[in-house]
């Protein structure tokens, strides 16, 4: 036998398989089709129900359900932290400091003008050093944010330090 | 949206939840009666629904081919509709065979399900039939689902989801006919 009459001889052997599991197929099909299932097409009708708006709600639900809270920063970039704290200093500034003392006002007229241009123009405070330094500023903000945030806490997440939003 | 874009928009963080919900609304009313049908009572297929979305969720931004999304979520539904009615049996320290006693009894008196008596009583058939069997029936008859998709859900090979049909709907038939 040829090389062609081989190949041609095989390729016959693979259709002949291939129709007689065709006839089967056929006849499986044609068996389904007269059973009672396929017969009564009312019977493809589930007989359940759910509860009226469902599916409508079911959306809503999921996604309350399956997505994680959308995180809001508290703080959107440092300046932003900068003014709350700026803003938030002047508020406990304005209801916790007490009234000027008139006691400390007089020792302080005490000393004069030019003694106390001195001292500012030659001695490095710590509160210069405190706002020329980011990472320090950073921390000593975030350490009065912490303390501000312990008062509200029932509107902020403590582990994660940030502000939660219902739903995404 | 189609299921590749909806992949695609998933991994941005932009769009990743109207990725979600868009997915969800295309395949919630699939997911909840593929899981109604195996575990009948509402409340359960509710559950099942809900706990498929999550291990959707948590899995897609790994999943890959889009072309399975479909027979991909299905698979998960289906083993969530498995474990619940397991669930059910630890709960009620019972066995699976009072378990599905119990389901077919919830056919005559749950409020959530009615219909007419051969519609019922194709139900109480299902729940006599092997649990693998009562799966391919379901997603063949109520489904129309194609052999090579319900393969890919249950790993079953096409020709024994075939066998397995066949021999479904002649038990089904001696039980609907009483012969």
């Amino acid at each position: 036998m040829t090389k062609k009459g081989k190949h041609i001889k095989i390729n016959q052997e693979a259709d002949k398989a291939y129709f007689d599991k065709l006839t089967d197929e056929i006849m499986n099909r044609v068996e389904l089709e007269d059973s009672l299932l396929y017969r009564d097409s009312s019977l493809k009708a589930l007989p359940f129900t759910t509860p009226d708006g469902y599916f409508d709600q079911l959306g809503d639900k999921m996604m309350s359900n399956s997505v994680e809270p959308k995180v809001i920063p508290l703080y959107a970039n440092t300046w932003l932290k900068y003014a709350a704290a700026v803003i938030l200093l002047f508020v406990v500034a304005v209801f916790t400091l007490k009234p000027a003392d008139t006691e400390t006002n007089n020792l302080l007229a005490d000393i004069s003008e030019d003694a106390i241009i001195e001292y500012a123009s030659t001695e490095e405070s710590a509160l210069d050093e405190l706002f020329l330094d980011e990472e320090v500023m950073e921390i000593v903000l975030d350490d009065l944010m912490a303390d501000i945030a312990f008062t509200y806490e029932d509107m902020i997440d403590f582990e994660q330090g940030e502000f939660f939003s219902e739903g995404y | 949206m189609e299921d590749s874009l909806i992949l695609e928009q998933f991994k941005s963080d932009d769009t990743k939840h109207s990725a979600f919900r868009a997915l969800v609304d295309k395949y919630k009313e699939r997911v909840y009666w593929h899981a109604r049908k195996i575990v009948i009572d509402h409340e359960d297929a509710d559950d099942v629904t809900q706990e498929t979305f999550i291990k959707v969720y948590r899995a897609l931004k790994d999943f890959r081919e889009a072309s399975q999304l479909f027979t991909w979520i299905y698979r998960i539904a289906t083993n969530e509709s498995l474990n619940q009615l397991k669930k059910k049996q630890k709960r009620q320290a019972t066995s699976m065979d009072e378990v599905y006693e119990e389901l077919e009894n919830s056919i005559d008196s749950d409020h959530l399900i009615s219909g007419e008596e051969i519609q019922l009583k194709l139900q109480k058939a299902l729940l006599q039939l092997p649990e693998k069997q009562r799966l391919v029936f379901n997603m063949k008859y109520f489904d129309d689902l194609k052999y090579d998709e319900i393969s890919e859900i249950t790993g079953t090979s096409v020709g024994g989801l075939k066998a397995s049909y066949h021999l479904a709907v002649k038990k089904i038939e001696t039980y609907l006919t009483g012969a």
